[in-house]
């Protein structure tokens, strides 16, 4: 029950919207809700020719209350943790996620790098959750912090790229940065239906793995 | 019911007003009892044993032998075999044993080569008989439930009594009786499934390069076969016919309606058969219309009493999320779209979005029908999934008023009251259908939790090669599976083809609670080729999620539920048998 809603036709978890927009760099075409778990695939460049393939698993919001979670991120290399900056119960539900999270790798040798992730950064003039309570999390945690909108594609790539070169200690220079914003361009969004109107904040926070 | 007692004081225990509705809790969420919910997690924690728990009888291995004593060829004489095994061999006894080894063989692969020229026509009928037969003793009736909600709540307070023994082996079969596997047992144990692996193999072969560029979604998902043909065979008139027979008379046998139908329920009867067969409807005929009547009012009653409450803050949770949901389901529950990933990237997409559900229309009553479940069943809620089952019952009763194809059919131009009756309808078959699985659905989901380690279980019994390659890889079965057992394999289906599982599902009793569990063990052992041809872990993660069904009809539905009907049939009174 952790799904995301934009407020368009394009309905989306914001999990799923962002890896899929990340894997297929295509927002808005298909979108399904996470049962279980889906897993993708992608390449990504980092500095220096490196070549990273990532395994991103997208965690439905059921397992929450489940077993599974163990099983899903246990041994993870890194963790985003999504929540929607127009819906405060998004937010909130992240801390349950965040000590699921590390209760899940109390034992693993691996600690994995965990980001903090504001979603809908396009929907700024509805902002619910203040910037500095995001950074206040990130700092007592010790989170990457950053911000995107899985609608426009805006920084999605990057977030993956910046989470994958924490992981493998690459460091990124403001040039790759620059250039990796510019990578996705935004799609078109179809805002013909009256979705607009009948979806304003949906209340779930979600999470993905990269691995 | 043991724990009757039980039940009405849970229910004295907790009730408020009448009619007074709880806050939705869903499957992340703890129920409202502190006492249960601990109770809960305690059952949680003893997870259910790796081998299955002992079965509700003990069966001794004489009972076990004696009713199964038919499962082997009469000729076989296993006893004389073994009592000269017994004895020291001379060369005398071996060569005597040999020939007689050699001369069952040849008997038997001469009877196979007959069967195998039949088989593949008759698979249906066959199982279908075998059906027939086991069902003589297994006069299991609905029970006519009036009182849904203490059921409800009864059931979540049986949650944790039985939750940690319940594992596919420890149910009992309806089959008990064990008269049944005759047909065939003739052939020796793996080769109706490799026989069936293979022609299937063969055939996605072909089919894959070759795939059509518009696949039908579900417009002929009511025919008998694949081929396309709209004339009906001889075979599928006189199935029909059947069928119109047994609906016709003034009582409906429902057991003859179950052995009918779990090969396959013709189109046109199929609405009307599925509401019998989920007890729905009374078998009487003449009470059904006023059955329908108050059914249909009782539906629109809840709406009116409780659908305004859908934006009042304890519901609106649950409401916002159904209405996300919604949408967003369309695309891929009605057709397994591979994802496109690095490895499918060139399998062309087409875009399914079928316009039936793109309809605000269908979207505000699947809304209805999930939120008005939703709030009925506070023990589970709303859970995601869900939405999915409302698809199959809905398609087909809309097929009760129209006679073209669904996909781009505009249901503004149906009657406002054909309209109400398919919602009506969809959420009462969808709520028998829910009530039988609902641990599915509750915190935590233990019915899924256990069936797919039943599925573990069962798989590294059947194939085990299959089971270690996923273990030296560390795929976990609850990473693919936890979907399988949600969605009931909607996800992995065209809905073509879930029509048709559901007609067996429907046929057979606890088809979607027990029988389904054999069906997704068939389901991957059916791709044991591709999945021993990947060589890591994400290899056969994106296989598992993406498994290519695209192209499947009746014809490998019908291969699928044989070989699950096997399996069921091999273990569920035998928990150990082939254990390693």
């Amino acid at each position: 029950m952790d799904t995301q809603g934009i407020p368009s036709l394009h309905f989306c978890r914001v999990c799923t919207s962002l890896v899929t927009r990340f894997a297929q760099e295509a927002f808005g075409k298909q979108y399904k809700q996470t049962i279980g778990l889906d897993f993708f695939l992608k390449r990504i460049s980092l500095p220096g020719n490196l070549n990273v393939t990532l395994q991103v698993w997208d965690i439905g919001g059921q397992t929450l209350g489940g077993k599974m979670l163990d099983k899903y991120i246990y041994g993870a290399h890194g963790v985003l943790l999504v929540y929607d900056i127009t819906n405060h119960q998004s937010f909130e539900n992240l801390e349950d996620w965040f000590s699921m999270v590390k209760k899940a790798n109390e034992e693993s040798e691996i600690q994995p790098v965990v980001s903090l992730i504001g979603n809908k950064i396009d929907m700024e003039h509805m902002r619910t959750v203040k910037a500095d309570k995001h950074q206040r999390f990130c700092q007592e945690n010790g989170l990457v912090s950053q911000f995107v909108s899985a609608k426009t594609g805006d920084s999605v790539y990057l977030c993956f790229q910046r989470v994958a070169a924490e992981i493998l200690g690459v460091k990124l220079n403001k040039a790759e940065i620059e250039q990796s914003q510019r990578v996705v361009k935004a799609d078109i969004v179809n805002y013909s239906q009256d979705a607009a109107a009948r979806t304003p904040n949906p209340p779930r926070s979600s999470m993905c793995v990269v691995q | 019911m043991s724990n009757e007692g039980n039940k009405k004081q849970f229910w004295k225990r907790n009730a408020k007003v009448p009619g007074s509705i709880q806050h939705v809790y869903g499957a992340q969420h703890p129920p409202f009892d502190p006492l249960l919910h601990a109770n809960l997690i305690k059952a949680g924690n003893r997870l259910p044993p790796a081998t299955p728990g002992k079965p509700k009888k003990a069966t001794t291995f004489q009972e076990f032998e004696s009713i199964t004593s038919d499962a082997w060829d009469v000729g076989d004489d296993d006893d004389e075999l073994l009592a000269m095994a017994a004895k020291n061999l001379n060369i005398e006894v071996v060569m005597e044993t040999a020939n007689k080894v050699i001369e069952n063989h040849s008997k038997q692969q001469e009877r196979q080569r007959q069967d195998e020229a039949t088989e593949l026509e008759q698979t249906e009928e066959d199982t279908q008989e075998e059906v027939a037969e086991g069902e003589d003793g297994d006069g299991d009736e609905k029970e006519d439930e009036e009182e849904e909600e203490e059921e409800e709540l009864g059931r979540l307070g049986e949650g944790d009594v039985t939750s940690p023994e319940v594992s596919f082996a420890s149910q009992s079969s309806p089959y008990a009786d064990g008269r049944l596997v005759k047909s065939k047992s003739e052939a020796p144990i793996g080769s109706p499934k490799d026989a069936a692996g293979e022609h299937a193999g063969l055939h996605r072969q072909r089919s894959l390069p070759h795939r059509p560029p518009v696949i039908p979604l579900v417009a002929r998902m009511a025919d008998q076969n694949t081929s396309g043909t709209p004339a009906m065979t001889e075979r599928e008139a006189s199935r029909l016919d059947k069928f119109k027979q047994l609906l016709a008379g003034p009582n409906t046998e429902l057991d003859e309606l179950r052995k009918l139908s779990w090969s396959g329920i013709p189109r046109q009867v199929r609405p009307i058969t599925w509401k019998l067969l989920s007890g729905y409807l009374p078998a009487n005929a003449e009470r059904r219309e006023s059955v329908l009547q108050r059914k249909r009012q009782e539906y629109f009653g809840f709406i009116q009493q409780y659908y305004d409450s859908r934006n009042d803050e304890n519901h609106q949770d649950t409401y916002r999320q159904i209405h996300i949901d919604i949408p967003r389901m369309s695309p891929d529950s009605l057709v397994l779209q591979p994802k496109v990933t690095e490895i499918h990237i060139d399998i062309p997409r087409t875009n399914p979005l079928i316009p039936l559900f793109q309809q605000a229309s269908v979207q505000e009553i699947f809304e209805r029908i999930l939120f008005i479940w939703a709030i009925r069943h506070p023990a589970s809620g709303y859970v995601q999934g869900i939405n999915d089952l409302v698809t199959p019952f809905f398609v087909v009763y809309v097929f009760e008023y129209i006679e073209e194809e669904v996909e781009n059919f505009d249901v503004s131009s149906l009657q406002e009251e054909a309209l109400r009756n398919i919602e009506a309808d969809s959420f009462w078959c969808m709520s028998k259908l829910l009530d039988g699985i609902q641990d599915n659905y509750t915190f935590a989901q233990p019915g899924i939790q256990k069936k797919v380690k039943a599925l573990e279980e069962l798989v590294s019994r059947i194939d085990e090669s299959v089971h270690r390659h996923m273990q030296q890889y560390e795929v976990e079965y609850l990473q693919f599976a936890f979907r399988w057992m949600n969605n009931l394999l909607m996800r992995e289906l065209p809905l073509r083809c879930t029509i048709r599982l559901w007609d067996t599902y429907q046929a057979e009793p606890e088809g979607f609670s027990h029988f389904h569990l054999y069906v997704c063990a068939a389901f991957l052992v059916r791709w044991r080729k591709e999945i021993l041809e990947e060589g890591d872990f994400q290899g056969l993660m994106i296989l598992l999620q993406n498994l290519p069904t695209m192209h499947w009809g009746n014809e490998e539905v019908s291969v699928l539920l044989a070989e699950a009907y096997r399996l069921k049939f091999a273990f569920a009174d035998a928990p150990n048998h082939y254990k390693r």
